[in-house]
């Protein structure tokens, strides 16, 4: 004990006496360390971190198995509901529920609500009840009894200011007056950001209707029981519903994901990626750090060499200076850990809104316990090669005067460059993964969506059925504010569509084609479509390929008309022209059914940039009215500066109809790439760090081997060597070095960048430009970092050769 | 004497280091003249600029004043890679401390000044193996400096310096680190070069190898305050009616 104080009480001293090595050291463990914990902390609260449930791993999504069309985790019925959830063993409950949103009307500003109706067993299902009030009760599932809700923490706090005295109070939603039975707990937004939970109540209709897909299932396991049991039960009852209800269920499997999955599935690999990247960083700043320490080891050689002549014994020394490196360490986590408070601050405020779970991200007791283990275990990694060598000394070796480059120096030179191709080589690994991701994002950016962004104002709106209960008082009401915008000064244009954007769930419906005999293959194949109004392709800018865009007579009393995208035409006409052709939604009644392709248009990047493109259909909107829509305004200036005029328009037609997520295409764009953005910036910032930490590297351990071999450089200028030769020496051996470690960096990284294919876009994970340009790079980094040193070199005084020592 | 032309002539030569506004004139308006095949000795206390005049005279330093002139060469407008071509080719140097590169064989310390040289490699084994040869160290040619003894390293120091078989030696307290058998050894060296043509100037304290030399050179305080020459030489010059005053 006294010894270790002793350690500990010697280590600051010589810390404190080399400042300038301390800070260096301390700063570049700082960084390392600072890095881990800030995406550890991610990984913990995203990956690692529970849900926030009780015996969350009971939770799992119970998906339909869409093996007709590969969609492995699809929407359900209810009356499939009803049997899965009737029929098995193996669950406690199982729930469905359904968002929507509804518009919250009466107190203040009208405002969306994200609305999640469920079935009644909902909130035992999840283990959680409401903080405040109940949750529902069974007869509440009965369509006219289902007027009740449940407010979320953050909406009660927001809109009601925390007002105890909500309960049994009537809100208005959607123009329905309702009842506030409860408010959950802070925390609880299943499935995601959702503001109020009410009862689903679905009509006698929507109860018997096996071939109508709307619910997503979610279950609760038995206790002890594997989800893999789960699996073999529910199989066979799926097995038993495709043979019974073969019409409609053939082909339908059922499919369970634990919740865990469903919720953070998409962004594992990109977290691990990052977390990779980090532990890299980490690394190259102990190998950093190691080289420093075995420096330094060389140039203390006297002082250990005299602390074993005084009898220290071997383990006695690297204990001495393995303190030292764990207290550099510690040092180095402690700054750290501030630096990742700082940068998860940041993260959590860069964070893209889809990223999930964020909110639960934070510097919790298991993130510092991480990174005080990664900082002791750090302080071991880059002491003990040092410590090892320094034990090893040779009294006699060292007292001898032949060699110049000090005892031991070639063994110690040896490890010190493994050391720095290492490092090269973990950078290079790096570099190309930020290379990969930032080609990725320049194609992404550079994908035309099929129409123009630029100057574009949407918003959307939803008419409540209270209100508007008929498509002839919805069509007006679109019509007359269509009007009202095109007349403002400063637009040029506006139109509406029910979505721009085409959402993973899109509306869409089986069809069948006349005059074309349906392909067993084919004939469940979805084709969304949207209604559009007049106009709606030419304000987008979306190009039209034959035929007609709509136009006023395509009124209610008109023929059924549709203009389809070029994949669709291409799909399913050929060569063909597409024109005067028509298609039905499900088998056609009566001729009436029946709708005209009257136009084609050019395909767009609807359903993302990276995405593939489907087969789309529109509408007119007249003869398809929609109550939610999403409005386009095409500006002449700023279309943001339009915000407010659209918003005062709106309200001049209805005072109450709330206006959500008024934003301009290009942020529309940019959200839809955040994540991919963030990703790529903090794989280019880790990367970054990584170069500028391998440069200090292999320049740390040129400028050393350089002040160690000073006479020589000397000497050799004495013997005539030119101010070319000693660059030539100099350059050339740190170019061995880096040279070595870019080889195996690209080994490396050509091995390891198939991890991450996933995360790339139109680019393969060995993509020949950055394999080439980042060696290049790395190389070139390499040569201006041994440049420098060398040039001192050949500013060696030769006069140093003539003195003796 | 005034026919033949000198190898080596310093007119005036004047060397001031300045550091932390101290002024050091290590040289003071040195007249020196060597010439080809002659063995000087410089001696003198220590600070008194032996050093210096060794290291102006191998062109590692430039003289502050006055002109030199190497083989009727004026030096003072020769530019860096001309100076290193001169020290490389034409002047071979032995260090007081050795100064062999600890990381390279015996071998490849000899064949150091010839690669500067761009010589080809067949050709530097030859010379090199020669010149261990003469300094009897042709059986250590694998072996790190660290495994010599100071006087085989000194020896090896030698055989660079000759090897390139340059015009002129010069060598700096050679013996300055050996004891006196291997000393003794290296001057015999040195003398047995001197026989067979070679030019030396060398430094050093004891007055029992500078009594080796064909004519010694008393520096104090940056000035030569005698020349005498030795037994030998005055013989030599008597014979040739050289008449000393
Ligand atoms: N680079 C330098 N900067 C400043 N002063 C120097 C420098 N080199 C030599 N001197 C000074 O010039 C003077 C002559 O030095 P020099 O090395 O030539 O002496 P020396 O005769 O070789 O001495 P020694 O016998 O001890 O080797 C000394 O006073 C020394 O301090
Ligand atoms: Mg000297």
């Amino acid at each position: 004990m006294e010894a270790l104080l002793h350690d500990i009480r010697f280590a600051l001293r010589v810390l404190v006496k080399n400042p300038g090595f301390t800070l260096v050291a301390a700063f570049a463990l700082a960084l390392g360390i600072g890095a881990n914990t800030a995406i550890f902390s991610v990984v913990n609260g995203v990956l690692l971190r529970p849900l926030a449930y009780p015996k969350p791993e009971q939770l799992t999504m119970v998906w339909l198995d869409n093996r007709r069309q590969g969609i492995r985790e699809d929407i359900t019925s209810w009356p499939n509901y009803t049997d899965w959830r009737d029929q098995n063993q193996t669950f406690q409950r199982m729930a469905g529920y359904r968002s929507t949103r509804l518009n919250l009307t009466g107190s203040g500003e009208p405002e969306e609500m994200q609305v999640v109706m469920a079935t009644t067993n909902f909130f035992q299902l999840m283990g959680i009840g409401p903080a405040l009030g109940r949750g529902f009760v069974d007869d509440e599932s009965q369509p006219g009894k289902d007027n009740v809700v449940v407010l979320s923490h953050g909406l009660w706090q927001r809109r009601f200011g925390g007002d105890p005295s909500i309960l049994n109070r009537q809100i208005n939603l959607n123009g329905q007056a309702t009842t506030v039975i409860g408010v959950m707990p802070a925390g609880f937004e299943f499935p995601s950001k959702t503001d109020m939970w009410g009862p689903l109540a679905p009509n006698d209709r929507l109860r018997a209707a096996r071939g109508a897909f709307w619910l997503p299932v979610i279950g609760r396991l038995k206790d002890s029981v594997t989800i893999e049991q789960a699996r073999a039960e529910m199989n066979v009852i799926a097995e038993r519903l495709e043979n019974e209800y073969p019409d409609i269920n053939r082909g339908y499997g059922v499919n369970l994901v634990p919740l865990h999955e469903t919720t953070v599935g998409n962004v594992r690999t990109a977290l691990l990626v990052l977390l990779a990247a980090v532990v890299f960083v980490l690394l190259i700043a102990c190998a950093n750090v190691a080289n420093l320490l075995l420096a330094r080891a060389a140039t203390r050689s006297r002082e250990i060499a005299v602390r074993s002549a005084l009898g220290a014994g071997r383990g006695r020394i690297i204990r001495q200076l393995l303190t030292e490196s764990l207290i550099l360490a510690i040092t180095g986590g402690a700054v750290g850990v501030l630096l990742a408070w700082w940068g998860v601050d940041l993260l959590v405020k860069l964070g893209p809104e889809n990223l999930p779970r964020l909110s639960e991200v934070r510097l919790d007791s298991r993130v510092l316990g991480f990174t005080f283990s990664l900082s002791l275990l750090t302080g071991i990694v880059f002491g003990l090669a040092p410590a090892i060598y320094a034990s090893r000394l040779d009294l006699s070796e060292m007292l001898k005067e032949g060699s110049r480059t000090g005892p031991g120096g070639k063994r110690a030179n040896i490890v010190r460059s493994a050391f720095v191709v290492t490092e090269l080589a973990f950078a290079l690994l790096l570099l190309i993964g930020a290379g990969l991701m930032i080609r990725s994002f320049a194609r992404i950016q550079n994908v035309d969506p099929g129409f123009r962004t630029d100057r574009l104002l949407t918003l959307q709106l939803r008419l409540p059925r209270t209100k508007y209960p008929d498509g002839a008082q919805v069509n007006a009401f679109y019509q007359q504010l269509h009007e009202r915008l095109a007349a403002l000064p400063g637009v040029d244009g506006a139109s509406a569509t029910t979505s721009i954007l085409l959402p993973q769930l899109a509306n869409s419906s089986g069809f069948v084609i006349e005059g074309r005999a349906p392909d067993p293959q084919e004939q469940r194949l979805e084709l969304p479509f949207d209604s559009v109004m007049p106009e709606y392709f030419q304000v987008m800018g979306v190009p039209l390929l034959r035929g007609r865009f709509f136009t006023a007579q395509d009124g209610p009393d008109a023929p059924n008309v549709a203009i389809i995208n070029e994949t669709m035409a291409g799909k399913y006409f050929g060569s063909d022209d597409p024109l005067g052709r028509r298609f039905s939604f499900g088998t056609p009644r009566n001729d009436s059914d029946w709708i005209t392709i009257v136009g084609v248009v050019r395909d767009t990047k609807r359903q993302g940039l990276a995405a593939p493109i489907r087969i789309e259909s529109f509408m007119p909107a007249a003869q398809n009215p929609s109550r939610g829509m999403e409005i386009v305004i095409r500006t002449s200036g700023d279309p943001q500066a339009m915000a407010g005029t659209v918003r005062e328009q709106v309200r001049q037609l209805d005072a109450d109809l709330p206006i959500a997520s008024i934003r301009t295409m290009e942020e529309i764009f940019s959200t839809s790439i955040a994540e991919r953005r963030l990703n790529m910036l903090l794989l280019g910032i880790f990367a970054f760090v990584a170069l500028v930490l391998a440069a200090v590297g292999i320049y740390g351990v040129m400028s050393y081997a350089i002040s160690r071999r000073t006479n020589e450089m000397g000497v050799r200028i004495a013997l005539g060597a030119t101010r070319g030769d000693i660059l030539r020496l100099v350059v050339g051996q740190g170019m061995r070095l880096a040279l070595a470690g870019v080889g195996a960096g690209t080994v490396l990284a050509f091995v390891m960048t198939r991890w991450m294919s996933s995360l790339l876009f139109g680019i393969s994970s060995t993509d020949l430009w950055t394999f080439t340009l980042v060696p290049v790079l790395l190389a070139a980094t390499g040569l201006l970092a041994c440049y420098i040193p060398a040039r001192r070199a050949t500013r060696v005084d030769p006069m140093i050769a003539l003195r003796y020592e | 004497m005034s026919g033949s032309e000198p190898l080596l002539r310093l007119d005036g030569v004047t060397k001031v280091f300045y550091t932390d506004e101290v002024e050091t004139h290590a040289l003071a308006g040195i007249h020196l003249e060597v010439q080809p095949g002659e063995y000087v000795a410089i001696a003198g206390p220590s600070g008194c600029g032996k050093s210096t005049l060794l290291s102006i005279l191998g062109l590692l330093d430039s003289p502050s004043e006055g002109a030199y002139h190497l083989n009727g060469r004026p030096v003072e407008k020769l530019t860096a890679s001309e100076r290193a071509r001169i020290r490389n080719r034409e002047i071979g140097f032995i260090f007081q401390s050795f100064n062999l590169i600890g990381d390279l064989t015996v071998f490849e310390n000899v064949e150091l000044p010839l690669t500067y040289r761009g010589m080809k490699a067949s050709e530097r084994r030859e010379r090199v193996h020669a010149a261990l040869e003469k300094v009897g160290m042709a059986h250590r040619a694998k072996h790190l400096p660290s495994q010599l003894s100071g006087g085989q390293q000194q020896r090896v120091a030698v055989a660079r310096a000759v090897a390139g078989q340059p015009a002129i030696l010069l060598a700096d307290e050679p013996t300055g680190n050996l004891d006196s058998t291997n000393g003794e050894a290296v001057m015999e060296l040195l003398r047995e070069l001197h026989r067979e043509g070679a030019t030396i100037c060398m430094v050093t304290h004891d007055p029992r190898f500078a009594r080796h030399a064909d004519r010694s050179i008393h520096l104090f305080d940056g000035r030569i305050v005698e020349e005498d020459h030795s037994p030998k030489a005055e013989k030599e010059l008597e014979e040739s009616g050289f008449e000393m005053n």
